[in-house]
């Protein structure tokens, strides 16, 4: 991924363009994101006295294309006009027969838009009976058929793919996305990248075709060699939840680029998150609010650390400040769902969630985040279907997998649960959460074989220095710092499978772990089941001094009392 | 827009949580908890509405608390402060139900013994209910309006800072939000979240509080009859100027004001206004008082018809739907209206209410156990028995029937009306010490929680008869002591206005100021919602300036039609009799005195039979100036003497006069029918019976009288022959004359 260091003044000027491009084609977001980027580089070259005529409109560097554009100059404008207040449809319209590429891609991206509202619209309620994959953009085929006929003229006259046709061929891949078609669209959208890089849109919807490591390594080299590749890079790693130490000295090499960049910022808090330090988490987002309190972007992610760290008075604070910047914003929504949910005033809660959804759909937090609510509520169903959701939205998300599995635990159907908790372990290979419950999983099932290996691979997970989970019981003993829980169940494990020896080095190994974590029920729960196997094995001494520790404390001092009676009468013997 | 919870409210549930965890002292319990309890209930005056954290430091700050040292309102304070977070505020509702739960029901547990101080509140005591409604409302709250709350209540407690800060150490200016450590005021993200809350007014006042500051006023419009005070409409617009939602009382408390300051098409416009409001919430069940409101309100304007329509209306819905209160008020409010305006009243409801009389009012009230209604009913057969003229004892009864049930049921606002026609009762029984004492004795008793009208209506008519006794200055002095806040209701101020012209225009025809009097009468008549009493004292002013003015056929021609229109109108008898007299008077006083006499008789004899004894005395006083004029002195001097002893009671002392000057006039025949000493008698009699006509014109300031008796006086000191006298009475004529310079001297008494 070894990428030239770009000309600063160039990356700058290319910015500049890039963001009239965007929101002259009405991707206001794409627009935003790119502005944002060029305001945080470190040392903007000096000003230019006057701005060149190109920056309010540039023109395509095609000349035959700039002439059309220039023809149509007028109808555009009035197009965009119709756009900005939402017209789409009139705004398509008037672009009938338009011939530059701007000019049809607005024709049809309004199309598209027109389609997409009246899909929210007869979608009506979230989770309504209309809701979901029953209800369609009906646009889409036409779009569809319009471009492709479009680049098939263009291959037939035999003319060159020039940066224009990039927005084009996003919105090809998005329709083709809308399908499902994921294949082609990546390809649509990887040509399009590497026709224009710049613009973050196409990126965004390219990181939504990867599902995994393994594709993104795929698709590397057929990425163009430009600084925003390294950025999509970076981020795409962060939502598969790699948080290795090479992705945060890439970030720390990006920010040397972009040193005031809140993305990038956020997105070194997001990977501390993901790697569950959550303090370093908030302390940067802590910063960020502090330096721009009118942002809410990402906001929802600071809440669930919040949440995850309970720490509620801050987090009633940052759901305060979302409210005073935008009430009907799907983040603010998100953050005010978790407050309430952190004050367990569950139905508050969803009710936020589902306000969220009415504003975005798409808004995957809130609809993992309602799912749990639902869990919560006790309401399975309901909890399902919104995990379902979130995971057709995107199916990076783990605690959407993990949700659905634990609501089909609580309805007793293991199988189903066992496959989504191996989707969540499949992208989260280091969370002991999902390895322990997968191993729970197969032991319902009773699958002792199994259940031991996934818990070995919970143990392995919670320490970085990853021991050798195959090794023995007694090595792993000695390495510590396991969590005694896992190490109790792979006991119980062994002990159903009739496998008493290896069930006593693994009690050992848990009753050992007391060193680090202190007396725990587990621990006392492992020293009884020894106490009882030394009594079974007639080692006599060993049960006597086990049984007494555990007379002196512990949750079982009727039955070690017991234990001890039992030593004395076969000790007079 | 807050629905219920405001700043105010949640010191207020800080106060009752201090209260459950018994850190009040027992004695002061009862002055704080009471004030609290002020707060919540219904509002007995204006000053409950908005909370202040300056009232509640008031009654706080003086009240030890059982940590040594503070008082209560450090205490209160301290718990102020420590909800140092939005998120603490949140806290502080869920923890407050705690107090609520019955100590019985709950099962022992570990965390119970440090708590054993605590007090449970029971949940329906008004503190409960209080507690309940607290939370119910705030788990109401959307997440945007608590952080509305949360800012209001920042402000709120924004003042107590420099007290905290002496209690706290390390209290700063930001210690407010516990998450804001660190930052300063000017810190962007504190701009931010708390920057636009400087001046803001939002949830400072809420729906519950504009509602209770209405219902309030609403009750008291309608139990005392007034306007809405200036002051309570400077608190209801600071209240609506907070954004606060209004609720649609304020309609029909509108309406009332408007109504009340006489402003037709506004009261008409904000009834319709408040029932438009009212359809949509509460269902048509209330279409019976909309129309019961509007049928009151177009007869108070004057449109009797339409008000009659409508009533009619009113009593088919509320038949309809069986709604028996509102039923017999719109029939008894029909039956007054048909005594009161016979003329407007259709044939149909005429016939009807001779029929469903009181007596029906009477059973119905009884059968539904509605004591107010009874009572009136009562009252109105003794003022029905009063108009016919019928048996005082039947009256007296009815009387006291009704004073029983306002006595027994402390039914307040009936006792007005009750008193009142007991004073009338009197003064036409000729006490006028006792009609004039009762009225006195409301005024000074009653005077709280009763209607403002019956007020007025007692202060006028205590003030007319002072003025019957001559004392015009001090019956005016008493009139302006009205209550300036009742006069701002139009009707109120009509009625007391009436009465100061009607006693400027007597007091001005007796003094012969006739220019004056003619404008006063213009103005007096140019109104014309008079009542009947005033209306007919001031016909017979009317009649009296004509006749002063030597004008007897304008004074007969009115005193015709006046009588006429008392005929037709069915009204009260003791009206026809005065008029009967006064027409009788017209006659004699013109000189042609065997026409009136039939009249006159016809009229004492009706007065007699109704017992109207001021009246039955004006007609022997006519009665006698005919029979002098026909030259039967001895008649007429026996006939007045036997009843001088009464009229000197009724306290009238223009009947008082006239029956001294007829006394002195029958003496005076009688002299010249006899001869010698017993001439000289006789003419002695005369003169002191002069002299006393003389001091009781004096008294009412009427001049034309007192020169008539000095010149009397004069000829008759001039044929006793007493010259030293006849020019001390000649000095005191022109005394007279004189005394009322630029005054109209009226004719010459020496011309006759």
């Amino acid at each position: 991924m070894a990428t030239e260091i770009p000309d600063l003044p160039v990356l700058h000027t290319a910015l500049q363009i890039a963001t009239l491009k965007c929101s002259e084609r009405c991707l206001y977001q794409g627009a935003k994101w790119a502005a944002e980027l060029l305001n945080s580089i470190a040392s903007p070259p000096s000003t230019p006295t006057s701005l060149p005529p190109t920056y309010l409109h540039p023109a395509s560097k095609n000349p035959a294309e700039a002439a059309l554009e220039a023809s149509e100059f007028s109808t555009f404008l009035l197009a965009k006009s119709y756009f900005d207040v939402r017209e789409f449809d009139r705004s398509s319209h008037v672009l009938e027969k338009c011939r530059s590429s701007k000019s049809r891609f607005i024709h049809l991206y309004a199309k598209f838009l027109a389609g997409e509202k009246r899909k929210e619209e007869s979608s009506e309620m979230v989770l309504g009976p209309m809701d979901g994959a029953a209800t369609q953009n009906k646009e889409v085929p036409a779009i569809l058929a319009a471009l492709e006929t479009a680049f098939a003229d263009k291959e037939g006259d035999g003319l060159d793919w020039s940066e224009d046709d990039s927005f084009l061929l996003w919105l090809y891949g998005v329709v083709l996305l809308k399908q499902k078609n994921e294949e082609e669209a990546q390809g649509a959208l990887i040509k399009s990248v590497n026709l224009y890089p710049y613009n973050w849109c196409a990126w965004q919807e390219l990181a939504g075709t990867v599902g995994s490591l393994q594709d993104l390594n795929n698709i590397l080299m057929s990425l163009p060699n430009s600084i925003m590749t390294n950025l999509f890079v970076l981020s795409t790693n962060q939502e598969l939840y790699q948080t290795g130490d090479s992705i945060h000295s890439q970030l720390t090499d990006l920010l040397a680029f972009f040193p005031t960049s809140a993305w990038l910022k956020t997105q070194r808090a997001l990977l501390y998150y993901h790697a569950r330090e959550f303090e370093e988490a908030e302390s940067i987002f802590d910063q960020l609010v502090k330096s721009d309190p009118h942002r809410i972007d990402y906001l929802d992610h600071y809440s669930n650390i919040l949440y995850v760290m309970e720490r509620r008075p801050k987090l009633g604070f940052i759901a305060q400040l979302a409210l005073t910047t935008d009430r009907f914003r799907p983040e603010t929504n998100c953050v005010v769902g978790n407050y309430y949910s952190l004050k367990s005033e569950h139905e508050k809660a969803v009710q936020y969630f589902r306000r969220a959804l009415t504003l975005d759909k798409t808004c995957l937090s809130a609809w993992t985040l309602m799912g749990h609510e639902y869990v919560e509520m006790k309401n399975t169903h309901a909890a399902i279907e919104a995990y379902r959701r979130a995971v057709d939205v995107n199916r990076k998300d783990y605690r959407a997998w993990y949700g659905l599995g634990l609501s089909y635990e609580v309805l007793e159907m293991h199988y189903y649960a066992l496959f989504y908790f191996q989707r969540a372990a499949a992208l989260r290979p280091y969370d002991s959460q999902m390895w322990q419950a997968m191993g729970q999983c197969y032991d319902r099932m009773n699958r002792p074989g199994e259940a031991i290996k996934s818990f070995k691979r919970a143990l392995i997970t919670l320490n970085s220095q990853s021991p050798n989970p195959d090794s023995h019981p007694s090595a792993v003993g000695e390495q510590r710092g396991f969590d005694p829980l896992i190490l109790h169940q792979i006991a119980v494990m062994f002990e159903k499978m009739r496998q008493p020896k290896e069930a006593a080095k693994w009690m050992e190994a848990c009753m050992a772990e007391e060193e680090n974590v202190g007396v725990t029920t587990t621990t006392g729960q492992a020293r009884m089941w020894l106490a009882r196997w030394e009594f079974v094995n007639q080692n006599w001494n060993r049960a006597q001094e086990l049984a007494n520790v555990l007379c002196q404390d512990g949750q079982e001092v009727e039955e070690a009392k017991a234990l001890v009676r039992d030593l004395r009468s076969r000790g007079h013997e | 827009m807050s629905r219920y919870l405001t700043p105010g409210k949640i010191a207020l549930l800080v106060l009752v949580e201090l209260y459950a965890e018994s850190r009040f002292p027992n004695k002061a319990v009862l002055p704080v908890i009471s004030f609290v309890i002020k707060q919540l209930v219904r509002p007995k005056d204006t000053t409950t509405f908005i909370l202040g954290l300056d009232q509640i430091k008031d009654v706080t700050v003086n009240e030890p608390s059982t940590v040594v040292g503070r008082t209560i309102f450090d205490l209160l304070l301290m718990e102020l402060w420590y909800i140092n977070s939005f998120d603490a505020l949140h806290t502080f509702f869920t923890d407050a139900q705690i107090y609520l739960r019955d100590p019985e029901k709950q099962e022992p547990s570990s965390g119970h013994v440090k708590h054993n101080k605590r007090r449970f509140i029971s949940p329906t005591s008004i503190l409960g209910c209080f507690i309940r409604r607290a939370g119910l409302e705030f788990s109401k709250l959307q997440f945007h309006e608590t952080n509305s709350l949360w800012g209001a209540f920042v402000q709120f407690r924004e003042p107590t800072l420099s007290l905290w800060k002496k209690r706290k150490l390390g209290a700063g200016p930001m210690s407010f939000d516990v998450n804001l450590k660190g930052m300063t005021m000017n810190d962007l993200l504190v701009q931010k979240v708390y920057g636009k809350l400087d001046g803001s007014k939002d949830w400072t006042v809420s729906t519950d509080d504009v509602e209770r500051l209405l219902e309030y006023q609403v009750e008291t419009m309608q139990r005392l009859g007034t306007r809405v005070p200036d002051e309570t409409q400077l608190q209801l617009r600071k209240m609506l100027s907070t954004d606060v939602p209004i609720s649609h009382l304020r309609h029909y408390v509108n309406f009332l004001n408007s109504w009340r300051s006489g402003d037709y098409p506004s009261s008409f416009d904000s009834l319709h206004r408040y029932f438009d409001y009212t359809m949509h919430s509460r269902d048509r069940t209330f279409y019976q008082y909309a129309l019961l409101n509007l049928a009151i309100l177009q007869a108070d304007f004057g449109c009797h018809r339409e008000s009659v329509l409508a009533m009619q209306e009113t009593i088919n819905t509320a038949r309809e739907n069986k709604d028996m209160a509102c039923l017999n008020f719109a029939l008894s409010w029909l039956y007054h209206f048909h005594r009161a305006h016979p003329q407007d009243c259709p044939d149909v409801i005429a016939s009807r209410m001779e029929r469903e009389s009181l007596q029906f009012l009477k059973a119905k009230a009884k059968e539904w156990g509605m004591d107010h209604l009874l009572s009136m009913a009562y009252l109105s057969e003794a003022r029905q028995i009063l108009l016919g003229g019928d048996s005082v004892p039947a009256a007296f009864e009815s009387l006291l029937r009704s004073s029983h049930i306002n006595v027994t049921h402390q039914i307040h606002n009936a006792q007005g009306s009750q008193i009142l026609l007991q004073s009338t009762l009197w003064s036409r029984l000729g006490v006028s010490q006792l009609a004039w004492l009762n009225c006195e004795l409301f005024l000074s008793k009653y005077d709280n929680g009763s209607p403002s009208e019956d007020l007025v209506v007692a202060l006028c008519r205590s003030a007319y008869i002072i003025s019957m006794r001559g004392r015009f200055d001090e019956a005016l002095d008493r009139l302006e002591q009205v209550d300036q806040e009742a006069l701002r209701s139009l009707k109120i101020y009509q009625y007391w206005a009436s009465y100061i012209g009607l006693i400027k225009l007597r007091r001005a025809v007796y003094r012969n100021e006739f220019a004056a009097a003619e404008l006063l009468l213009q103005q007096l008549t140019s109104s014309e919602q008079v009542e009947p009493d005033c209306a007919l004292e001031i016909s017979i002013a009317k009649i009296e300036l004509q006749m002063r003015t030597g004008n007897f056929v304008a004074a007969m021609l009115h005193c015709n039609q006046v009588s006429g229109e008392l005929v037709r109108d069915r009204a009260d008898s003791y009206h026809k009799v005065r008029l009967m007299i006064l027409k009788a008077e017209v006659f004699a006083r013109s000189g042609r005195a065997m026409k009136g006499l039939s009249t006159a008789i016809s009229a004492a004899s009706m007065a007699w039979k109704a017992r109207f004894l001021p009246v039955l005395f004006y007609a022997f006083n006519v009665i006698a100036t005919i029979l002098i004029q026909l030259e039967e002195y001895s008649v007429a001097y026996k006939m007045l003497d036997s009843i001088m002893p009464q009229v000197l009671e009724c306290e009238d002392a223009y009947l008082t006069a006239q029956c001294f000057a007829c006394l002195a006039d029958g003496q005076v025949g009688l002299a010249g029918t006899r001869k010698g000493v017993s001439r000289a008698e006789c003419l002695g009699r005369a003169l002191s019976f002069i002299d006393r006509a003389f001091s009781e014109y004096s008294h009412i300031q009427d001049v034309y009288s007192q020169k008539l008796m000095m010149s009397r006086k004069i000829r008759i000191q001039d044929y006793l022959g007493d010259k030293a006298l006849r020019d001390d009475a000649v000095k005191m004529y022109r005394q007279v004359e004189q005394g009322r310079e630029g005054v109209n001297p009226g004719p010459s008494p020496f011309r006759h």
